[in-house]
């Protein structure tokens, strides 16, 4: 047997070592009445630098448009590992990150850690690490980036969206004067799961 | 067949076979590859629909207004990204974070990368982010603030070996109040999963 098919059915009394599954979530209950979610995880990671293009138009992170299918009224949680590089043109700009695609979105909230480097990308460590956060899809800006044609951000950001209407959700970068182009660089990526139907998500023993 | 009830079965020392999920009564586990057993979370999850209205007070608040219950024994793996914002009240005052409820704790340790200011949740200036390992349930200042309207974004991580089991409450606190109270802003949110028992180092895998 290389698969289990559960059928989609109302969650009832929690049972401890119970794998359920109530669209759009599969849940576990590893302990007394610990409901949990089980994160499936729609998975993409750069196997090659992808090289974006030299515009002031946003632009896809992990491809030109290269996004994910999302469901109606449904929550998601999200979690992406990025660095954009580049090594030419020593213009000014700055960078925002925004998503963009044929799904809507009733909220989003997300952030976290990223830097803004110059010279040529190398491992280690970065001075001052700053933080971003939004909570909207539409562009945000993370700063900008001086006129040195080397110049790296690098980032991990975590949150969650709640979805209206389904369709494609893909993650974007805008730069305010055209540039580069920035590559993202290989081992770049982006996890997405369902959390619950769209509204207050509470799975658990939260009261 | 809308589930699957696995007995719970002792885990430590078996050769875990490939394909396998297995349940040892802390954790569901899976083996995709080798013996690289791993851990399925299954996290126990909220996530605020709509702005959660504070109080103007000195006393702990709960961050989310709910709190999740765990277990006796266990240790726990969390993670939280959260948004705070004021408009009003400028008296000064330190922000500090924490946990309430009634679980003990045997040992605590996260992660909090905290960026606050006085403007937008999305303004550019990074002068006053914060990042801490804090080791105590304990109210600990994120900082001071002394104006009216007043921005936080915390993005944190970490795990808790709980004692007694009983409710774990994610809180903040104001050292004076502000003359205005604090929102949780709609898309925070905790998760919160087992990963073992406590008392003893987590290693699940292939880990030696």
């Amino acid at each position: 047997m290389s698969q289990i098919v559960l059928t989609t059915d109302t969650l009832g009394t929690t049972t401890a070592g119970a794998l359920e599954y109530a669209s759009p979530v599969i849940y576990g209950t590893p302990i007394g009445t610990q409901r949990g979610v089980i994160p499936n995880s729609q998975f993409y990671r750069l196997n090659a630098d992808y090289v974006g293009t030299a515009s002031t138009s946003a632009q896809g992170i992990y491809g030109s448009s290269l996004g994910v299918t999302l469901s109606s009224s449904t929550v998601y949680a999200f979690e992406m590992v990025v660095v954009f590089s580049k090594t030419a043109t020593a213009t000014a700009h700055s960078l925002s990150l925004s998503f963009a695609g044929a799904a809507t979105i009733n909220n989003i909230l997300y952030g976290g850690v990223y830097n803004a480097l110059s010279g040529v990308f190398t491992s280690g460590s970065g001075s001052g690490p700053l933080t971003f956060f939004s909570n909207t899809a539409a562009a945000a800006s993370m700063g900008n980036a001086s006129a040195t044609a080397n110049w790296n951000w690098p980032m991990q950001l975590r949150g969650t969206v709640n979805i209206n209407a389904g369709g494609t959700f893909i993650p974007q970068y805008t730069t305010s004067v055209s540039v580069g182009p920035y590559s993202t660089l290989a081992g770049s990526y982006f996890l997405i799961y369902p959390i619950g139907s769209a509204g207050l998500i509470n799975v658990g023993t939260w009261a | 067949m809308s589930s699957i009830v696995l007995g719970a079965d002792t885990l430590l020392g078996t050769t875990p076979a490939i394909g396998s999920v297995e349940f040892d009564g802390k954790a569901f586990y899976a083996t995709a590859q080798g013996t690289q057993r791993g851990i399925i979370p299954g996290a126990q999850f909220f996530r605020l629909e709509s702005n959660l209205a504070g109080a103007n007070v000195t006393t702990a608040q709960n961050t989310f207004g709910v709190s999740v219950t765990l277990s006796t024994s266990t240790i726990y793996a969390f993670e939280s990204v959260i948004a705070l914002s004021k408009a009003a009240g400028a008296t000064s005052h330190t922000f500090s974070v924490g946990f309430g409820g009634s679980a003990t704790v045997n040992n605590i340790g996260y992660g909090i990368i905290e960026k606050s200011n006085t403007t937008s949740f999305t303004n550019l200036s990074n002068s006053d982010t914060i990042q801490a390992f804090i080791q105590t349930v304990s109210a600990t200042s994120m900082g001071t603030v002394a104006s009216a309207a007043q921005f936080f974004m915390q993005n944190i991580k970490g795990t808790v070996s709980i004692n007694g089991g009983g409710t774990f409450t994610p809180q903040y606190t104001l050292s004076a109040a502000p003359g205005g109270a604090y929102s949780t802003l709609a898309g925070s949110y905790f998760l919160i999963y087992p990963i073992g028992a406590s008392g003893a180092n987590i290693s699940v895998g292939a880990w030696a």
